[in-house]
């Protein structure tokens, strides 16, 4: 059951994990828990929450309010900068591929699937600064090459069945 | 002071019935996910899953609702905190003013 906790963000798992696991070893195993540490996991990594603070009771609650509220995840103006940089570049580099290889030839399935997925793959390396930097170098490369990839592959299939189709 | 937007658990979604039962269970005193998943169906007449369970009750911390207490074993108790009773009161004055609309055009028709 453990393998379905994997499916969460690290940070959530690091901070609630624990507590699930307890809580999921006293329920029996069915369809119905499965889709809701499913959809749990969805949600976590979609609509992050969790605050990484230490369980304390120091302070009043208004303190601990503020701190839970200042410790949502956030990234740097740097950070920022750098995630526009990239998708900003990746867009107009993969555009001009795009176009470039229309220029060759015109309304090629190939040019097409570069062109398409010229935005979603920028939006992907956009995240290497922000989101997947959390994730060790190895790691994020996988997830980056994988995502670009298959994106364009992705794209490529969608192109070219739209072109042979009736 | 806390923003109205912070408070309404209406903007959690589908996780607002949850986070409202969870405020509800911690009324009387700090329970751990266990406890409270039994006190739920207690009150209401459904455990909700750890998922939604987890999933309410981390947007209810971020928010400073409720907050962990140190933990026994593997267990980390909630205890609802002053914002989390004010959010309660809100919320729970908000369905009972419903609640007596509805009554009061039933006793009309």
């Amino acid at each position: 059951m453990s393998w379905i906790l994997r499916l969460y963000p690290r940070d959530w798992r690091q901070r609630y994990g624990h507590e699930v696991a307890t809580l999921v070893a006293a329920e029996r195993p069915s369809f119905r828990l499965y889709a809701d540490l499913l959809a749990g996991a969805i949600d976590a990594r979609l609509n992050p929450q969790w605050t990484p603070i230490q369980p304390t009771m120091e302070g009043d609650d208004t303190m601990n309010a503020i701190r839970s509220l200042c410790a949502v995840p956030e990234f740097s103006k740097a950070e920022q900068l750098r995630s526009a940089a990239w998708m900003i570049g990746a867009s107009a580099i993969l555009t001009l591929l795009g176009v470039g290889l229309d220029a060759l030839e015109s309304q090629s399935v190939i040019s097409r699937a570069v062109l398409y997925s010229a935005f979603p793959a920028a939006l992907t390396f956009s995240l290497r600064n922000t989101y997947l930097s959390v994730l060790e170098p190895a790691k994020r490369r996988i997830v980056l090459g994988v995502g670009t990839i298959g994106m364009f592959l992705f794209m490529l299939a969608v192109v070219y069945f739209a072109s042979i189709a009736p | 002071m806390a923003k109205k937007e912070e408070m309404d658990l209406e903007a959690f979604g589908r996780f607002a019935e949850p986070a409202l039962l969870i405020l509800i269970s911690l009324a009387d005193g700090p329970k751990h996910g266990y406890a409270i998943t039994s006190d739920i169906a207690q009150v209401a007449g459904f455990r909700p899953g750890p998922g939604t369970l987890y999933g309410a009750i981390s947007r209810l911390e971020s928010r400073g609702l409720i907050v962990p207490l140190a933990s026994e074993e593997r267990r980390v108790p909630y205890q609802l905190t002053a914002l989390g009773e004010k959010a309660l009161r809100a919320r729970l004055a908000a369905i009972t003013a419903v609640a007596e609309a509805g009554r009061r055009r039933l006793a009309r028709a």
